[in-house]
């Protein structure tokens, strides 16, 4: 009983400290896993656990636990007040959780037995808790899952918690028996969790493939156009001989305003390249070619100055998301202004690109909790635009940044490259 | 005061229109321009090396004789005329890697219009008023003070404070890189505790580190990681 009593108290204390950790991960949104926030989490791990193995008094566990949260959360680069208030908050609702597992089994007690019961149930809630933050923090964003999955999930846990508390209050069960039904259900429930997990990331990836299909669709489109471009070049190169010929005889007998208007009838469009944006690097020019040929026709002007090298090292998919995304919000946007317009500037420097994007709109924007809603009627495939982006700029250790007023919608995306 | 202005092109039309919307530009503003115009590359590298240093240079990327990389390369490292500010013309939109390592300040599209000239001279502008204001540091002299926009970056160490200047001078003093750099200006940032960085002389940055063109490479310390991404994204959109 005593080993298995151990492991159990150490699966729980791991299971807290990862959840702290994805629960950082998601409150100062960043999930860097750098030699020092793992020494403060293994840290947070082994004192913990160490306390609860060894002593059991209450306060000492809040304070060891309340230095160990406040360690951990100086590992994340935000300000003091934030960082101080995810501590207490985490704590707060560990107390809290461990109280309401206490209540629900009848109260404080000597038996380590149900201790240690109570400590499982309790960890099984902030589990629940921390699936319930998940799911409503990510509403919009990770519709990977309906909502009757997650309910499932948060049911599983639910049943596994109320089958504890059934175990404590029946009398005649054997501790060996309690023991290892505890272990059993912790287990499970982790297992079930990760598989969830699991399921949702290959959900929102095969979305993203689509998105990435999407894409292609687009190059194909914009690949016809230039090829139609350069039958328009092959057939100005073939007349070219005739018009200089026509052009010298001018010359020779010094009809000087045939010859400038000969040139003026000339067709030039063979020089007028048919891709408004040639910055010689194929999936930009490719994007932008068809965002602003798909912006004129629904009336939207586009202003763009695009100044990058065109053998730009960077991610072809990363940078698809990235502008493909960007730009569609823009020009759906700029539609239902008065004045529609969307401005691109894209720029190079000191090995980061920088992408600022502007355009005009009705002024109704939806925010929550920091987060952008779509006002797009298809909720759930928009809605996935700019956390795509958010997640790709954060992949590369990038910055976004949104901003706007009553009148103009900016968003402005600086990469390392 | 003079702001000496060079054009380098071998289409004649395109600096005669430039040099006409210079000093238009100019006429209005409280300092003047003094514009000299070279029609090939040669020249305009072998007098570089005479005449007293240019603040703006509008270099063709197509010149026939040397290629505008080239002179651009040697203006930065043989020169080390790591202060000139260099404007690239061209008539195609598609630019090469190598360009932007020589630093340029942008890129224009032949024919210039005004409207974008005058923006980008408004804003070198206001980039050189933050150049030229100084910083005061304590010496065994008294008070001394050196141009910001001659420091590359300071180090702080056992209560020395050293700064780095771009011609490869060294001032060093007692004291507290806070107490010296209290309202940093503009173009500083710091990368850690003991570093602060003027970021007008990076080279190349990443989100861990930085290289400067002289190539040194300072470490961006994990707290300072993101106050340095954000102070730099504001430097990079502003340039």
């Amino acid at each position: 009983m005593n080993y298995l009593s151990i492991i159990i108290t150490l699966l729980t204390e791991l299971v807290r400290t990862v959840i702290t950790f994805k629960t950082a991960k998601v409150f100062f949104s960043d999930d860097e896993a750098s030699p020092v926030r793992i020494s403060a989490y293994s840290f947070s791990f082994i004192a913990t656990s160490a306390l609860y193995l060894f002593y059991h008094n209450p306060i000492l566990n809040l304070c060891v636990t309340l230095l160990c949260l406040l360690t951990v959360a100086f590992t994340y680069d935000a300000d003091v007040k934030r960082r101080i208030g995810f501590a207490v908050i985490i704590l707060s609702l560990s107390a809290a959780l461990d109280t309401l597992a206490v209540y629900i089994t009848g109260g404080m007690t000597e038996d380590p037995l149900y201790g240690q019961v109570q400590s499982v149930i309790s960890i099984l809630l902030y589990l629940l808790a921390y699936v319930i933050y998940h799911r409503i923090s990510h509403k919009q964003i990770k519709k990977s899952m309906s909502i009757y999955e997650w309910l499932a999930l948060i049911g599983i846990l639910t049943v596994s918690i109320i089958c504890l508390v059934i175990l404590v209050f029946d009398p005649g069960i054997s501790s060996y028996t309690a023991i290892a039904v505890c272990f059993a259900l912790l287990l499970n429930d982790i297992v079930v969790y990760y598989l969830f997990s699991g399921l949702s990331n290959r959900y929102q990836s095969e979305r993203e493939t689509l998105l990435l299909k999407e894409q292609m669709s687009r190059y194909e489109a914009d690949l016809s156009a230039h090829m139609k471009q350069e039958d328009q070049m092959r057939l100005l190169q073939h007349d070219i001989k005739h018009h200089l010929l026509e052009l010298k005889a001018m010359a020779e007998t010094a009809q000087y305003d045939d010859i400038a208007d000969y040139i003026s009838e000339m067709s030039l469009q063979g020089f007028e390249s048919d891709m408004p944006v040639s910055t010689g690097n194929r999936p930009v020019d490719s994007i932008l070619g068809y965002t602003i040929r798909h912006a004129e026709e629904s009336g939207v002007r586009v202003i763009h100055h695009i100044t990058i090298p065109q053998d730009i090292i960077f991610p072809v998919y990363d940078l698809t998301v990235i502008l493909g995304n960007l730009l569609d919000n823009a020009v759906e946007n700029a539609v239902k202004a008065k004045d529609p317009y969307i401005s691109v500037n894209m720029k190079y420097a000191m090995n980061c690109l920088l992408i600022d994007i502007s355009n005009s709109y009705d002024g109704t924007v939806n925010e929550v909790e920091g987060k952008l809603l779509t006002t797009k009627t298809d909720a759930s495939s928009h809605g996935i635009g700019l956390s795509s982006v958010r997640s790709v700029v954060d992949k590369n250790h990038g910055e976004l940044c949104i901003d706007y007023d009553r009148n103009r919608f900016n968003v402005k995306v600086m990469l390392y490259i | 005061m003079k702001i000496r202005i060079g054009i380098c092109d071998d289409e004649k039309s395109t600096c005669a229109d430039l040099e006409k919307l210079i000093y238009k530009f100019f006429d209005n503003s409280d300092l003047s321009a003094d514009v000299s115009v070279w029609y090939d590359g040669r020249s305009l590298m072998n007098d570089l090396e005479k005449i007293p240093e240019l603040y703006l240079l509008f270099l063709d990327i197509e010149l026939p004789d040397v290629s505008g990389v080239e002179i651009g390369k040697h203006i930065r490292e043989k020169l080390s005329y790591s202060a000139l500010h260099l404007v690239f013309i061209s008539s195609k939109s598609s630019y090469a890697m190598e360009l932007f390592q020589i630093h340029p300040y942008d890129f224009l599209i032949k024919p210039v219009s005004e409207p974008v000239l005058f923006k980008l001279l408004k804003g070198l502008q206001s980039m050189t008023r933050a150049d030229n204001r100084y910083l005061t540091f304590p010496s065994k002299d008294g008070l001394k003070r050196v141009a910001v926009g001659d420091i590359c970056y300071a180090m702080s160490s056992n209560k020395k404070v050293c700064l780095y200047l771009s011609d490869d001078e060294v001032l060093s003093f007692t004291g507290k890189l806070a107490s010296v750099f209290q309202s940093p200006p503009p173009t500083f940032v710091n990368a850690s505790k003991s570093f602060i960085v003027n970021m007008r002389y990076i080279d190349s940055c990443a989100y861990d580190h930085v290289i400067l063109r002289n190539g040194v490479r300072i470490s961006i310390s994990q707290s300072h990681r993101v106050s340095f991404r954000k102070s730099f994204h504001k430097f990079i959109e502003g340039e």
